[in-house]
């Protein structure tokens, strides 16, 4: 089994995400590219201690980037996110900055 | 929110203020806000982003005081209304304590008008009586003339004598293979020693002594020294001054010598008038310093100073010279060269006050059109860019002030009216 860090790879923190904190109580991660969702719900229990409900995730696609002058297209990387939801009355600390 | 009021002399007061925690950290919160609305945080577009990751993004020091301003400014100028206080100048904040959910305290110290007593001045009286100009002092400014007129011309006949421009081959004896060197020297205005020694020699004359020379002397291999030297003249101009007579009066422009001698006594004159009616203003001024009571706030004495201190390192630039230069040459101290000149700054804001006081009590107005008149002049000529003119035009303070200048300028006049009128009686009757 993975340790947990190399599952959960970081809180992410925008604007959109904030919002479902606020009201859904859903958390916003960067996860590994082969990570399950019981592989999040597992880690998410060791790192923070939190019973997670229900875990969604997708791929992010690639976007096509232009590099340097010289005009060189490529893509930026593809990344895993989860959709968290927590129990109503627990909070992960991380995202209380 | 706490305040307590304190009038520490006439013209100054000081507000200690306390705001409570809470309102402190709202304060602090509407810094943050006001600060973000244009921080850029990943993940969030420009403004959206929560207190809590500005919180991170933004130095503290940037939020504390943005804070502090916004409390002070909420604070302090509602005390400043309630208790019908206006300040003269910019109030000086002093924090005590400002630390988040703590309560924030500061003292302000509030500058006020200055206030005048004002002495008696309807009685002063510095009369200048009408300036003569004597014949030897007209007679003085034609030998000045004559003298600017002097041409030289090359002597051979006759041994040097003061006043003589001498061109002087000196050739130091001390090494061997000196090179010599030539000077130009006016007779009677290099040092003595040279002097005495050129005085009596005839061109192609060769002498052989020790000469002192000064440390200011043009030759840094010389200057200071003790030298053994060889002197050459060779060659003597003598100075040959015009007569003072129409041909002179016409160089300096004039049509003949009486002419010349007519306007120059009257410039005279009018030199004499203008000094001793300066030096009688500021007597009056003087006078009335001593009679009258002007307090000042701390403040402007100090504003008053900071504006010496650039006028008097302007005045020393003109003239080459370091503020350092000028305190080793006159053995100052930094402090008396400052105290001497804040005593300066306050004989100056004295008089202004005086001034502005007189102009109260003589009903002495400033029209609109006056003012509007100089600062028209003052676009016409200074402003370099229209846009600039406009501003001059429309600035509100700017006219304020020109129009207390212009008061003070009527106010000085009517005061020379006074101290002119040797009748004793009021002027105006």
């Amino acid at each position: 089994m993975k340790h947990p860090a190399q599952v959960i790879i970081r809180p992410l923190i925008t604007e959109k995400g904030t919002m479902l904190r606020f009201n859904q109580n859903q958390y916003l991660f960067e996860v590994a590219g082969d990570a399950t969702k019981i592989d999040i719900k597992n880690a998410l229990k060791t790192l923070y201690g939190v019973d997670v409900l229900q875990v969604r995730t997708m791929w992010v696609k690639p976007k096509p980037r232009r590099f340097g002058a010289a005009r060189r297209m490529g893509y930026t990387r593809k990344w895993k996110k989860a959709i968290v939801s927590i129990r109503p009355d627990q909070t992960i600390e991380d995202f209380n900055l | 929110m706490e305040a307590i009021v304190q009038q520490l002399d006439p013209v100054t007061i000081q507000i200690s203020i306390e705001v409570d925690a809470e309102t402190t950290q709202k304060a602090i919160n509407q810094a943050i806000r006001q600060l973000g609305k244009t921080a850029r945080v990943p993940g969030f577009r420009p403004g959206h982003a929560p207190l809590a990751q500005l919180r991170q993004m933004i130095p503290n020091e940037w939020i504390m005081q943005t804070a502090k301003e916004i409390l002070i400014e909420d604070t302090l100028f509602r005390v400043l209304d309630s208790h019908q206080i206006l300040p003269y100048r910019m109030p000086k904040v002093d924090i005590e304590q400002f630390q988040e959910g703590e309560p924030f305290r500061y003292k302000a110290t509030v500058p006020l008008r200055p206030k005048v007593e004002l002495g008696e001045y309807r009685d002063l009286r510095f009369p200048v009586p009408p300036q003569e100009a004597s014949e030897e002092e007209v007679q003085q400014v034609l030998e000045s003339a004559r003298e600017q007129m002097k041409r030289l011309e090359r002597t051979s006949d006759r041994p040097a004598q003061t006043e003589d421009h001498v061109v002087v081959q000196i050739r130091s004896l001390e090494q061997e293979d000196a090179k010599p060197s030539r000077y130009r020297v006016v007779l009677g205005n290099s040092f003595g020693e040279l002097d005495n020694a050129l005085a009596g020699m005839r061109e192609e004359e060769t002498k052989q002594l020790t000469l002192n020379f000064p440390e200011s002397f043009d030759d840094p291999e010389l200057a200071g020294k003790m030298v053994n030297v060889e002197l050459t003249v060779q060659q003597i101009y003598a100075p040959i001054y015009p007569e003072i007579d129409d041909e002179l009066a016409n160089k300096y422009g004039y049509q003949n010598l009486a002419q010349m001698r007519e306007i120059l006594s009257q410039r005279i004159v009018q030199e004499k008038q203008t000094r001793l009616t300066d030096q009688a203003r500021e007597a009056a001024l003087a006078t009335l310093r001593e009679r009258s009571n002007v307090q000042l706030p701390e403040a402007l004495i100090e504003e008053q100073l900071r504006e010496e201190i650039d006028e008097f390192k302007r005045d020393l630039l003109e003239n080459r010279v370091t503020p350092e230069m000028f305190l080793q040459q006159t053995g100052m101290s930094q402090e008396q060269l400052i105290q001497q000149l804040r005593e300066r700054g306050i004989t100056r804001l004295q008089n202004t006050f005086i001034l502005l006081e007189i102009a109260e009590r003589e009903g002495i107005q400033v029209s609109p059109e006056e003012v509007e008149a100089v600062i028209n002049d003052m676009a016409q000529n200074y402003a370099r860019t229209p846009q600039e003119r406009i501003r001059l035009r429309e600035d509100k303070a700017f006219h304020e002030r020109i129009a207390n200048e212009l008061r003070i300028e009527k106010a000085l006049q009517k005061l020379e009216a006074i101290i002119q009128n040797d009748s004793g009686g009021n002027p105006d009757e």
